[in-house]
């Protein structure tokens, strides 16, 4: 998300720029990945799989993820 | 990195805000492409199935049935289980149409409807869609409808302003199911400030039990999850309405499952509006407010002390169960651990 500013009103309003999601691990807080941008992520929601493997997202951006 | 511990790895939906792309490399998991596999619609809800072989997806299209000009289109909505890796549909249970006036009329209007929810019970044998209102419970191998459960709705809240009298409707917010299977936990909000949790028995339908949350921004709240045991129910209650700065009131709540009473209640001086619970108890809280970041907070039940002050001071590392504050360029992520209560 990048900060612009409406200089008419004054006010600053956010851009976003990319749409990703990222995983870490709960064990040690490691980062595992960082997705590729996804089109109308921010309107959607991300849920994990049981084992780990997958990922899904679903809303503007419906899709199923496999995780390294 | 062993299947267990990708279990407990926690899914930060962390919209990036790049600002640079030096501090993003610094910060955040290295970016990969991720091999994607197409969902058949824009899903109003999915979930993989425990074994990770399928998906299931709740999904609103455009009927092909003929309706007179000058009428409403009609949509349909369907249940759907796909082999996702070889893009076939394995099984499609079709909702039924509502009827009458509790239905929320979605095959008529604007497809864009409330809550639904689609879940796997974590044996994986059955699948729960909760859809206007109704739980369809389903056989998992071919989502044949095996019995259902029409929800109770909460009484309507009464508002009188200005002389006009405000009838605020009861809507589904959340529904999971519990990790033993038995029973089913829906959220209901019942306006912005005021919402209520009931509790199903999945085997007999009955309600079993059910409470109101305690007052606070539970419109802007996400949900709710179960802990691992099942004995607690954890749900994001922002102490104000994003945009505006948080209070000392608690914004995460524990509630006992057996009880529904509050076992444990946190005040991190967040607008915490959604959270996901650990193996260990530990709770992700994920600040909503609508400062150009997102602030994550793990918290955890062993340790005695909250950090004083600023915790952002902290770095990844230097001692996981105190604080490890990452930022993301303008995304912060925190991950804090709390005491016993």
């Amino acid at each position: 998300m990048k900060v612009n500013f409406d200089w008419g009103d004054g006010t600053a309003y956010s851009v976003p720029v990319d749409e990703t999601f990222s995983i870490w691990n709960f064990s040690n807080y490691e980062g595992i990945v960082t997705s590729q941008n996804i089109p109308g992520l921010r309107e959607s929601v991300v849920r994990l799989s049981s084992k780990g493997r997958y990922a899904v997202s679903f809303g503007r951006a419906s899709f199923v993820y496999q995780l390294p | 990195m062993k299947l267990h511990t990708r279990v407990a790895a926690a899914i930060l939906f962390a919209h990036l805000f790049f600002v640079g792309a030096t501090l993003h490399a610094q910060k955040a998991p290295a970016q990969e492409h991720l091999k994607t596999f197409d969902l058949p619609c824009n899903a109003k809800s999915a979930e993989i199935s425990p074994d990770e072989q399928s998906v299931v997806t709740d999904c609103i299209v455009e009927s092909a049935e003929a309706h007179p000009p000058g009428t409403k289109e009609i949509f349909a909505e369907t249940v759907k289980l796909w082999d996702f890796e070889r893009s076939r549909l394995i099984a499609e249970f079709s909702v039924p149409r509502g009827n009458g006036s509790d239905s929320e009329d979605q095959f008529f209007a604007n497809p864009q409807v409330s809550g639904r929810f689609v879940r796997f019970t974590a044996d994986g044998t059955l699948v729960e869609a909760l859809i206007d209102g109704t739980v369809h419970i389903l056989r998992a191998t071919d989502l044949a409808e095996l019995r259902t459960i029409r929800l109770a709705k909460p009484q309507s809240l009464v508002q009188e302003r200005g002389g006009t009298t405000i009838v605020n409707k009861p809507v589904v917010r959340a529904m999971e199911i519990s990790p033993d299977g038995k029973l089913t936990a829906v959220l209901w909000l019942r306006d912005t400030l005021h919402g209520s949790i009931q509790l199903y028995d999945l085997s007999s339908g009955a309600e079993v039990r059910d409470w109101n949350t305690p007052t606070g921004w539970i419109g802007h709240s996400k949900g709710f999850v179960y802990n691992a045991s099942g004995d607690l129910l954890v749900v994001a209650i922002p102490n104000n309405t994003p945009c505006f700065p948080p209070n000392r009131d608690p914004d995460v709540f524990a509630f006992d499952v057996q009880t529904g009473e509050v076992r444990f209640k946190f005040a991190r001086g967040l607008l915490t509006g959604s959270v996901a619970v650990g193996p260990d108890n530990s709770v992700l809280a994920v600040d909503v407010n609508c400062r150009g970041y997102l602030e994550i907070e793990i918290q955890n039940s062993k340790y005695s002390t909250w950090p004083a002050g600023k915790a952002h001071e902290r770095c990844p590392g230097e001692d996981p169960a105190y604080a490890i504050w990452f930022h993301l360029l303008q995304t912060e992520v925190v991950f804090w651990h709390l005491q016993e209560r």
